[in-house]
């Protein structure tokens, strides 16, 4: 996803892995995976369907940087998102498989503004207000082609685009809802490598780009009651995704999934030329999910997770909250077909 | 309140077609894939391997097949180790008088038509066992030969691109499975030969010889397009050779190969795998079978004794003067199977219709030939009339043809010389018969539907009159009962006290003579080999025998003295008749069977004695008592019976250089969805893209109550750049267009060919939505909406289900179709357009709306000996709508659709003007349209593409669409111009019509070349204004183009 970004939390190291199996849940890696990121996936040829229901909770109270979606002063920005996600991964050959993922997203957002200053010895509260919205996400079409395999290993090459559907914050000038996607194709490709056993072990870097479009929430006053769509320019994205999975039993395995990720920030492209919105021109974020896997008879799988950021980006980040970190819980029903 | 009007309609459609199934008749045949008989009662099943589905009509098959299934797995699968994910299904489909097999190896599927085939191309192993092994081996090998994983059969891609007066629509598949016909074929019937259940036995032989004769044993690269019995045939014989030649295992090990490897090029395997390309292959391969022939044709006296071709009067020319794509276009003319020789006439079967004609023995010719009927066999009434079995639904002549070969099994008829005909039996299950005048008797061939051709006796009334009938009541079978039992060509004596007939004892057939009086059964003959076709005489009895392994004529006397040889075919001879002076047989050609005669006193000279071999006795077949005690009640929603789905990748791109509202290219991708329970009770689609325009399909058909209905539901979002101009340069507005729509019908098949529907529809137009705004509509309150209610009545001359269905085939037969609807309909326009829009009317706008659409295709007889195959397609369309829409009235104009808005597919049209230009509430438009042949059987191939056919087409319509004056009133049709300016539209047009396909799978491709002129140029726009840019290219006479792959043949 583009602009992923989380919030500092301060926890590290063991209290976080701790904390994780303690409370059941394990972590995948948030960020989206190609088909052939876990080992063993789609081997046999088959496919695969994932139903997953994720709850997101971020909040962010720097606003020294501005946000795309809200011109206004702020104090605090809230955001929580429910996201339910269809994940189909279809083989059509045994090395090549095409992936569909379609995410439901209910979001709320709370904002709140600044003092107004009348005068020096005068101001009006800040005021208050919530968004909410709810609909198609923006869907991501991927093939992953594996070009080797060698027990215990292999190794595959992904290619893929995430597609806007909803960049309507319903007004031109304070947003009326929160929209559903950043208004920006990404076009991304990947490599990867996975090791089946002793221990199930995977590693992929994902370079995505977006070559910068016109987006609805970006709105360009051009005359007095007059408005058009703004645009951003190209940037690009690079992501490095780990996981480790160990199986404690035949029916019971837990999971770490640490990702990296080296976010650029777009340019807004103004009449006659562009301008950074914010100093920093690389946001970094690194997060850590970790997950309980329980395995439900061949074909089903359930998963309890959960993620949190270790290296946060969400007071860089310019498309929050239209791009909510991942950090919370969730709950995902694999179903394996041949 | 919408909802609960549509709700209402749908309850008061579902009382209407309940009311309409208590009045419907008994269902008969139903057509396969539909599976609705209300009567029937599916079980299953299970054995190791295997879930078997039947009815009550099947047991027999069911418990059978239960003793085969698993061991035959078991010692199939050595040579390929397959697993299956699930169980594989059989589904055993008894009330037709159909019979075949088919293998879904996608699914893991068989499917077997349980009426044992009459044959003379096949192997002489029990047809059950024979068939089960046979698509048992489709599903081993064709799985072990698939490189792509088997849910996905294809990968789509579409292209679309549309220019002001050009249109270009690409649909072009690629196919995991690159087998050609004789390749899968092939495979099949020799690892059903390993088994000992298949053979390149007597039959096969004679079918290459005559292949080889005429010159028309097809290369394999011309398989792909035609070859029918060769695909087995060649096949078979090829992978033979193969094996011989490069060891044991060869075959097998190109099928793992090529499940290991995706050949785009299916030739590319033999080199990889043999190291010797495949032509280098087949020309070896033909240097042994020419061997083969010559062989042969010497140790048959060169042909002395294979007869002589029967010569028909006004016969223009000799089928061996031809050239052999001659003689297969000529074929029919040609061909003919001799019956009976009755009251001095010999009456043959040519191309599906009994006829007669005086035969004369001294010159070998047919001369003062009639036609008796439609029909395949003949049986003696009285000189003037006979009985026939002819297919059923072909006797009424207001209806053509429903083309769905041997599905419902023959009706029994009574034709006379004058060309009447009278309908004795319905769907008698008959497939051959006798009678006796003496014993006011017929014999018959019935069919039970369960593996069994049984022996039936009825008894006659009226015998030798007009008046003759059949006495159902007194319908029996005399022979003992045999487990899938055969028994063929029931024949009297001279005498009528016995009744000759060939019966199945073990793996094949002998000859017997029943006592009519006594009840005892006769042996005739009984070698091991086929004995088959007993034509009586009076001292003694013709017959075919492959004694010596080939199919000749033997006469036996009643004298109990050995059997002498009559004939010794080149190929293969079959259905002797004796005549006073000659005997007439049917004698194989590469193109079928023609009739060969040879006068009596030209048999061969009698040879030493006939050393008559005896017989091993059969082992008998498994007990069948006790094994259905542990099937199960099929259940259409249990998960197990539920088939897998199969999923096809899509790709789609779209220019449309006239949408500059969202974007002229769009690009989407999705994945389409089908399933179905096992045996199509209900069957879901689900088509879903998403890109620059998303959407979502959704289609479910159920068939589980006697009346049927389905549901159809889509969504539309499409975002776009709208670029405009404006006060200080150029400025963009992101744009979003919603619109869906909810549709469902209850479905009632009256018959055949007529279906009675209730349809409800709403269409939801959401609207579209610039920049940063909120939304103003949505589904409950939309911008446009439109409900209809109504009936259908629908007409379908044909079966596009019908498993045997092939275009190419049907265009030649003729059909009729019709769609006659009715409807309430509500228009909806949003207050907030209105106040924007004067000309709208705000609100809800009641009307009502019928359609006519109906379609008569004619063939032609074809010209030039057989070669021009010409058809003539009348088309008529009217349309009235009530009011005046401005939303979904009627549309008119040539568009071309990708697969992503399948909905708007109905629109009638114009294909000379703009998609869209004409529209109105009134519709009447005319085509007629007359196809021909520039090329036949081309047989051309580069790389994956295979080109067949190549046809023009010629066309016109006329007539237009009727609105409202700017004033208000109702535009008259023909009496007042339309909007357009004109009374009258026309357009003519020609095609250029490429049969072909793609990679080796023979579907329905085709390539389509338009060009359409437009002879009567609008002269007004819409508003009644002169405005040429209003007007477009319609204001001027001009061309349209179209180039559409992939749009069928």
């Amino acid at each position: 996803m583009v602009g992923t970004a989380s919030r500092r939390s301060g926890w590290l190291g063991r209290r976080v892995v701790a904390l994780a199996i303690v409370l059941g849940v394990t972590c995948p890696a948030h960020a989206q995976t190609g088909p052939y990121f876990e080992p063993q996936s789609l081997d046999p040829a088959g496919y695969e369907l994932r139903v997953s229901a994720d709850y997101h909770d971020a909040s962010r109270s720097d606003f020294t940087r501005p946000i795309f979606l809200m011109a206004q002063g702020l104090s605090r920005l809230h955001a929580r998102q429910l996201a339910v996600t269809f994940d189909l991964r279809l083989s059509i050959t045994p090395s090549l498989a095409l992936q569909i993922v379609l995410p439901w997203l209910v979001r709320d957002v709370a904002a709140e503004g600044v003092n107004l200053v009348v005068s020096a010895d005068q101001s009006l509260p800040p005021r208050s207000w919530t968004l909410s919205s709810w609909g198609l996400g923006d869907p991501t079409l991927a093939v992953g082609y594996r070009f080797w395999r060698a027990m215990p290993w292999s190794a595959y090459a992904e290619l893929g685009a995430t597609i806007p559907i909803d960049d309507n914050p319903g007004a031109a000038s304070l947003p009326q809802r929160v929209p559903l996607g950043t208004g920006q194709h990404e076009l991304f490709a990947g490599i990867g490598a996975t090791l089946d056993r002793p221990v199930a072990l995977s590693l992929n870097y994902r370079i995505g780009y977006s070559p910068g479009e016109h987006a609805a929430y970006l709105v360009r006053r051009v005359a007095n009651q007059s408005y058009t769509s703004g645009a951003l320019g190209a940037f690009a994205h690079h992501r490095f995704n780990a996981a480790g999975e160990l199986a404690l039993s035949k029916l019971f395995s837990v999971r770490l999934a640490p990702s990296l990720t080296f976010m650029q920030v777009p340019l807004l492209i103004e009449r006659g030329g562009s301008r950074q919105l914010i100093h920093e021109q690389v946001a970094v974020e690194l997060d850590l999910a970790a997950a309980v896997r329980l395995r439900l008879g061949d074909a089903h799988r359930l998963e309890l997770r959960g993620s949190l950021p270790l290296v946060a980006a969400t007071d860089l980040d310019p498309f929050y909250p239209i791009v909510i970190p991942a950090r919370g819980v969730g709950i995902a029903w694999f179903f394996v077909g041949s | 309140m919408v909802l609960r009007r549509f709700l209402t309609a749908l309850a008061l459609a579902a009382i209407g077609c309940c009311w309409l199934a208590a009045r419907a008749p008994a269902a008969r045949a139903e057509p396969y894939g539909q599976f609705y008989r209300p009567q029937d009662t599916w079980n299953v099943l299970e054995t190791k391997y295997f879930r078997i589905y039947y009815t009550q009509d099947t047991p027999k098959s069911a418990a059978y097949l239960r003793t085969l299934a698993d061991s035959t797995f078991e010692r199939l699968n050595q040579f390929y180790g397959y697993q299956p994910p699930t169980k594989i299904r059989v589904i055993i489909v008894g009330y037709t008088t159909f019979s075949n097999g088919f293998a879904d190896s996608d699914h893991d599927r068989i499917t077997i038509f349980t009426s044992t085939p009459d044959f003379h191309s096949r192997s002489r192993v029990p047809w059950f066992d024979n068939v089960f092994t046979h698509e048992l081996a489709h599903i081993l090998s064709l799985n072990t030969a698939t490189h792509w994983w088997k849910r996905v059969p294809l990968v789509l891609g579409t292209g679309l691109a549309r220019f002001q007066q050009a249109q270009t629509l690409i649909k072009l598949p690629i196919y995991g499975r690159n087998f050609p016909h004789w390749f899968a074929e092939g495979v099949a019937q020799f690892d059903t030969s390993l088994l000992g259940r298949d053979a390149f036995d007597e039959n096969r032989g004679a079918f290459q010889r005559a292949a080889y004769e005429d010159r028309l044993m097809f290369p394999l690269e011309k398989l792909p397009f035609f070859g029918g019995e060769q695909w087995y045939n060649t096949g078979l014989s090829f992978l033979m050779y193969l094996e011989d030649r490069f060891g044991t295992g060869t075959v097998h090990r190109l099928f793992k190969d090529t499940g290991e490897h995706f050949d785009y090029l299916f030739d590319e395997l033999f080199p990889r795998v043999l190291g010797i390309p495949l032509a280098d292959l087949e020309r070896d391969f033909r240097i042994v079978v020419a061997k083969r022939f010559d062989d042969h044709f010497a140790a048959v006296s060169g042909g002395r004794y294979d007869g002589k071709p029967l010569r028909f009067e006004h016969a223009t020319a000799k089928y061996r003067d031809l050239e052999p794509e001659q003689r297969d276009q000529m074929r029919e003319g040609f061909l003919g199977m001799p019956l009976r020789y009755l009251d001095g006439k010999l009456f043959f079967r040519q191309v599906g219709v009994v006829t007669y004609g005086d035969f004369s023995a001294k010159d070998g010719t047919l001369t003062n030939v009639k036609p008796l009927s439609p029909g395949s066999v003949v049986a003696p009434n009285s000189s003037d009339s006979y009985f026939v079995l002819k297919p059923e639904r072909d006797d009424n002549p207001l209806i053509p043809t429903f083309f769905r070969p041997e599905f419902e099994s023959q009706m029994l008829v009574l034709a006379d010389t004058d060309g009447n005909t009278r309908t004795l039996l319905r769907e008698s299950r008959l497939s051959e018969i006798d009678t006796c005048a003496a014993r006011s008797e017929l014999a018959g061939i019935y069919d039970d539907g369960d593996g069994s051709v049984k022996l039936a006796l009825y008894k006659l009334s009226g015998f030798g009159t007009k008046a003759v009938a059949v006495r159902r009541d007194t319908l029996r079978f005399p022979l003992n009962e045999l487990p899938f039992d055969e028994v063929r060509s029931p024949r009297y004596g001279p005498d009528c006290k016995k009744l000759y007939f060939s019966r199945r004892i073990g793996h094949d057939h002998d000859l017997f003579a029943y006592d009519l009086t006594t009840g005892a059964l006769e042996t005739i003959a009984s070698e091991p080999a086929f004995e088959l076709y007993p034509d009586p005489v009076r001292d003694g009895v013709y017959y075919v025998s492959s004694r010596d392994g080939t199919m000749n004529v033997y006469f036996k006397p009643y004298d109990d003295t050995a059997p002498r040889l009559v004939t010794q075919a080149i190929t293969g001879h079959h259905h002797p008749i004796d005549t006073p002076d000659a005997l007439v047989f049917g004698r194989l050609y590469g193109t079928g069977f023609q009739m060969h005669t040879q006068r009596h006193d030209e048999a061969p000279p009698p040879a030493a004695m006939i050393a008559v071999a005896e017989k091993d006795s059969p082992a008998p077949k498994p007990p069948l008592e006790g094994l259905l005690e542990d099937a199960y009640g099929y259940n259409p929603v249990s998960p197990k019976n539920l088939m897998p789905p199969s999923l096809v990748p899509l790709i789609d791109v779209e220019y449309d250089s006239a949408r500059s509202w969202d974007g002229a290219v769009r690009i989407q991708a999705g994945v389409e969805l089908y399933m179905q329970d096992e045996i199509a009770r209900h069957v879901l689609l689900m088509r879903g893209y998403t890109g620059d325009q998303n959407s979502f399909l959704l289609d479910y058909d159920n068939s589980m109550l006697p009346v049927s209905f389905r549901v159809r539901a889509g969504w539309n979002d499409a975002r776009g750049l709208w670029v405009y101009g404006g006060t200080g340069g150029r400025y963009e507005q992101i744009t979003n267009d919603r619109w869906g729509f909810l549709w469902g019908s209850l479905r009632l098949p009256l018959n055949l060919f007529y279906t009675v529907s209730a349809v409800a529809e709403t269409i939801r137009d959401v609207g579209v939505t610039t920049g940063a705004r909120a939304r103003q509509f949505d589904l409950g309150d939309p911008a446009y909406g439109r409900e209809l209610f109504g009936g259908v009545l629908t007409y379908d001359g044909l079966d596009r289900r019908d498993p045997a269905f092939r275009e190419r085939d049907i265009n030649k037969r003729g059909y009729r179709q019709f769609t006659l609807a009715g409807y309430y309909g509500l228009e909806r326009v949003h207050s907030t357009l209105a106040r924007q829009d004067s000309t709208l009317r705000a609100g809800a706008t009641p009307f009502f709306r019928g359609e006519l659409n109906y379609s008569e295709f004619l063939a032609l007889p074809a010209l030039a000996d057989g070669w021009f195959d010409q058809s003539l397609q009348f088309d008529l369309t009217l349309g009235y709508i009530s009011a005046d829409l401005d939303f979904f009235p009627f549309y008119g104009g040539g568009r071309l659709y990708s697969q992503a808005a399948p909905e708007y597919n109905a629109s009638v049209g114009f294909s000379g003007y703009d998609f869209g230009s004409l529209r109105g509430e009134t519709l009447a438009n005319v085509g007629v349209r007359y196809r021909g042949p520039l090329a036949r059987n081309l047989g051309w191939n580069i790389g994956p593409f295979f080109l067949n056919d190549v046809y023009f087409q010629v066309f016109t319509s006329w007539g237009n669409i009727w609105g409202y004056d700017p004033t208000g009133r109702r535009q008259r049709p023909f009496v007042d111009p339309a909007s357009n300016g004109r009374y009258v539209l026309g357009d003519v047009g020609a095609d250029l019509r490429l049969g072909h396909f793609i990679q080796q799978v023979e579907s329905n491709v085709g390539t389509t070349l338009r060009l359409v002129y437009r002879l009567v140029p609008f002269s007004t726009c819409s508003d009644g204004s002169r405005n040429r840019s209003c007007i477009g290219p319609n204001g001027e006479r001009g061309f349209m183009f179209y180039f559409i792959v992939g749009g069928g043949f």
